[in-house]
């Protein structure tokens, strides 16, 4: 029999307050949100704060005020720098989409001879730094570079090249992203079902008829989707400003940060912060958009059913030009950076490739690298720092994903603040930390815990992402039944769920180290003496113009990289995460 | 209209271990005939659906259509795909999400370069087989707000657009639901007598294959083990994996009591006693011989004792089912499944004489 319960009484029944709503949310949601909170809300809210107020010249507030803002808005610089940050960034998108889906489409639908060794080349892509990726390249085009001597020899002195310009941070940052493309492309290729193309062949559809008709159009916005995250990538970006774009005059979004604080005179934090407040508000815009996007992207293959499989184009005698050009944007996006940079290390100094410098090799870098002391603290604080975050981060973010995804009452809001710091371009969360850590009474501004606390901060969402992930794919009914032998939460979440989960956590460990140690934009404001790190340290000797170290100590730095990412890749591999 | 001879597709997983596909596959349909390739996953089927398709390229023999050649493995014709004049319905209907539903249906006339029909001759001819199909008030929506009974239907109508010599269904009732499938079972065989269209339909089912089929192909590991009507197949399997696969079965091993015997009837010496069964070929003498009987030609409770392949046995279960009680009968160790009108009393435990019609016990002779 059931009870009927007037309307009118449940309505005026007393509404909870929020501290009672707080009660009643399990005590593990309550810890997690609180740690997610310690980690994410300082940095934003001291951002905003210094951006509201007079900044003293010993770096204490003063009085409330709005005159960073409308001084941004009235200066010279803002708006070139906006459009420049936008040609860059869309510049940059072509190139990398161009380049990627190409690789990606050859890789995939062909027979290319040789194209399995595409995803080597992308492997050892994602061990370099992005900062030795651009030294590379600028190594390559730049004045006394290989190719401009050959320009030179063979054109005349009037047709050599200027890579400090805006194509030059175009096709640095473009090749830069072709690997991230390639990836994200042949995943969807090889999820989207090869029925489609084929039954528009069935239907008397030509191959080219059916790329166009089908393939392209099906695919059109997961490739707009691309292109807006790539968009979005170098919208945030700050290595190619920072080394190409500051160099020839072309000041963008994230290096007006960046100068701010390293002005002349004492930091101009106030104006520092009302800049990274715009970049973060058009940012979250954007990235608005990329996840409707996004969404209708996967609308399109929502639609397949049963019976998947590949499909491989034969290309005949046609498939050794899908053989050279894999080459080719193999070379271009990883060969060549590495053999210039090989190059410069064995040699005493750099000034490009002649005939000349053959008659001079060297180990003399790699000795001297052996012997400083500084090299060796680097290397042993980057890898103290990705560990530290990595294995910070993973837990955390596998109890926050586990929780989310089981639907624990109030755990969405750790899905939403573990993928907030998305948001924060990494230049951005820089000037944020720097602001806490300043403020902190605390002394630990300039020491290597704080670079792990805002790396930690930092690379949340994309544990967060690897743990969802993870999660999702154990099915909920092998929790029950251990909830059914009588296992509490706890022993289920460590007897079950962490083995099942433990694939995805170790890939996910190793892509948030391999993110953290390659990253300078968020580190670069926050290191001191003591606590120096790789990137940054190579940061730093390219704009003291030590090539040749810098080179050697690249070299050494790719070695080790593409070790854990060699490993990165196995996992996923044979654990089939996506 | 279709033949195919001794087709061969052998596929090896990475490590070069054989892993399906189709061996020596022969067999040809007739105009109008709607031909089924039947067999339990990884049979084959599939594998000599796209070859015939131009989606596979076999390894060897012939695939004529109308007397061309699509495929000769000896000469190396292999028309390409989009030259085939053939229609095909997807396992996952493939219906293109970017275009409307007539859209869907008129591409294939549209992708024609010969003699490519005006715009009103499109118009017309499409809107005919929406019509025929019941898509027609749905042709300006999204192929996206199909249900999946719709699409399936869709992808029908694109498949016979152009009115195609060939139509090749892979698994397409499958993803739908139980109810959904026979509903769109009869709408197909009603579609395909209308429309007359020669067609190779492949799937899993054995009782949609029964249901739609003229002639049925009954695949295993890739090799062809029967071919005929639905009866021929259900009532006398020539092979142990026939009889097995298409409904259930009694099966008996035993030896040939006579000198030797054609085709025709002969008797059979086993564990139940000795059985007059129908021999589909020649055996010789003191061959060891299995047979079959389906439960239900078995019959019990209404016959005397003593008479030819009636033998005396005891009710070990009795399930009711309504419509058919099913009794597991013992005759000397062997269990043997009946099914029985509902109207049979037996009780476990009760003797009861049971008869194996002499026509309807196949041997099975491979």
């Amino acid at each position: 029999m059931s009870v009927e319960v007037p309307r009118a009484v449940a309505f005026s029944a007393p509404r909870p307050s929020l501290f009672a709503g707080l009660r009643r949310l399990p005590k593990g949601v309550l810890v997690l949100a609180f740690i997610l909170c310690v980690l994410i809300l300082p940095p934003a809210f001291f951002l905003f704060n210094v951006s509201f107020h007079v900044s003293n010249p010993d770096g204490t507030l003063g009085a409330l005020t709005l005159k960073h803002y409308s001084a941004l808005f009235t200066e010279r610089f803002f708006l070139p720098s906006l459009v420049n940050t936008i040609v860059y960034s869309l510049g940059t998108a072509i190139v990398a989409l161009v380049f990627g889906i190409t690789q990606a489409l050859i890789v995939e639908r062909t027979n290319a001879p040789g194209r399995e060794w595409v995803f080597l080349g992308a492997i050892i892509a994602l061990g370099i730094p992005n900062v030795l990726h651009v030294v590379s390249w600028l190594l390559l085009l730049g004045r006394a570079g290989p190719v401009n001597s050959a320009l030179a020899a063979t054109m005349g002195p009037e047709y050599m090249i200027h890579v400090y310009s805006m194509w030059g941070m175009i096709v640095i940052e473009g090749m830069n992203f072709v690997p991230l493309v390639f990836l994200l492309m042949s995943a969807v290729l090889k999820s989207q079902d090869a029925s489609f193309e084929e039954a528009s062949m069935m239907s008397g559809g030509r191959p080219l008829r059916t790329f166009w008709s089908i393939s392209i159009r099906m695919g059109m916005p997961g490739i707009l989707a691309l292109l807006l995250l790539v968009f979005i990538r170098a919208f945030e970006s700050f290595e190619v400003p920072a080394l190409v774009g500051l160099a020839g005059n072309i000041n963008v979004l994230t290096t007006n940060i960046y100068q701010s604080t390293r002005g002349q005179g004492f930091p101009r934090y106030g104006e520092a912060g009302a800049y990274s407040v715009c970049l973060l508000v058009i940012v979250i815009g954007l990235i608005y958009l990329y996840n409707r996007l996004s969404r209708n992207a996967h609308k399109y293959q929502s639609i397949t059913g049963k019976g998947y499989r590949p499909r491989v184009i034969d290309l005949g005698p046609m498939k050794w030009v899908g053989t050279t050009v894999l080459v080719v944007t193999f070379l271009l996006v990883t060969g060549l950076p590495i053999i210039i940079l090989v190059f410069a290390s064995l040699q005493p100094f750099y000034e490009g490739v002649s005939a000349g410098s053959f008659g001079r090799w060297t180990l003399e870098n790699y000795i001297l690298l052996h012997d400083a002391k500084s090299f060796h603290d680097a290397i042993g604080n980057t890898l103290i720092m990705g560990a530290a975050t990595a294995t910070a981060v993973v837990p955390l973010t596998a109890l926050c994903a586990w929780m989310a995804a089981r639907r624990s009452p109030g755990a969405w809001i750790l899905d939403q603040l573990a993928t907030a710091p998305l948001v924060f371009p990494a230049i951005v969360m820089g000037i944020a930390f720097l602001y806490v850590f300043v403020s902190l009474p605390v002394a630990l501004y300039g020491t290597l815990l704080s670079v792990i606390i805002a790396s930690t901060s930092r690379y949340l969402p994309y544990g967060m992402r690897y743990a969802y992930a993870g999660v999702l794919q154990i099915h909920r009914e092998l929790e029950d039944a251990s909830a059914s032998s009588g296992a509490g939460q706890l022993m289920t979440f460590f007897r079950i769920v962490v083995p099942l989960l433990a694939p995805a956590l170790i890939s996910g460990w190793l892509f948030v180290f391999l993110l953290s140690v390659q990253a300078v934009s968020l580190p670069l404001l926050l290191v001191g003496p003591g606590s120096e790190i790789v990137a940054v340290t190579l940061f730093d000797l390219w704009q003291n113009g030590q090539v040749t170290e810098l080179a050697a100590m690249g070299v050494v730095w790719i070695a080790l990289m593409t070790m854990v990412s060699s490993i990165f890749y196995y996992v996923t591999r044979r654990f089939q995460i996506s | 209209m279709l033949s195919v001879q001794n087709l061969f597709k052998a596929y090896e997983t990475r490590s070069g271990e054989p892993a399906g596909g189709a061996f020596d596959i022969s067999f040809e349909v007739a105009r109008g005939e709607l031909f089924t390739l039947l067999g339990p996953s990884g049979c084959g089927k599939t594998t000599t659906l796209r070859s015939i398709a131009g989606l596979e390229t076999p390894g060897s023999g012939v695939i004529e259509l109308d007397g061309a050649p699509l495929f000769d493995g000896a000469s190396q014709v292999s028309v390409p795909m989009y030259e085939r004049d053939i229609g095909m319905v997807f396992q996952s209907y493939a219906i293109w999400p970017h275009m409307s539903v007539f859209e869907n249906a008129a591409y294939p006339l549209r992708v024609q370069r010969r003699n490519r029909p005006s715009r009103e001759e499109i118009e017309k001819r499409i809107m005919r087989v929406l019509e025929m199909v019941g898509l027609a008030k749905y042709r300006g929506r999204s192929a996206t707000q199909l249900s999946g009974g719709q699409q399936q239907r869709l992808a029908l109508a694109r498949a016979l657009a152009r009115e195609p010599k060939l139509l090749l269904l892979d698994e397409p009732l499958s993803n739908l639901d139980a109810q959904l499938r026979e509903q769109m079972r009869a709408e197909l065989k009603r579609i395909q007598s209308e429309w007359g269209v020669t067609t190779v339909y492949v799937t899993h089912d054995q009782a949609e294959a029964m249901a739609i089929s003229d002639r049925i192909a009954v695949l295993n590991q890739g090799r062809l083990m029967q071919l005929g009507s639905a009866e021929e197949i259900y009532e006398r399997p020539t092979t142990e994996f026939v009889a097995g696969f298409i409904g259930r079965t009694n099966l008996f091993t035993g030896r040939l009591a006579e000198a030797s015997v054609d085709r025709g009837y002969g008797v059979v010496e086993s564990a139940v006693g000795p059985v007059r069964c129908w021999f589909h070929k020649a055996v010789p003498s003191g061959a060891a011989v299995k047979f079959v009987t389906r439960p239900e030609n078995v019959e019990c409770a209404r016959m005397s004792a003593g008479q030819e392949n009636t033998f005396e046995g005891k009710v070990v279960s009795r399930v009711y089912l309504g419509d058919i009680a099913e009794y597991t009968i013992r005759v000397s160790e062997m269990d043997v499944l009946v099914r029985a009108h509902p109207s049979v009393a037996l009780s476990p435990g009760d003797a009861t004489p049971v008869y194996f019609p002499a026509d309807r016990t196949i041997a099975i002779c491979e």
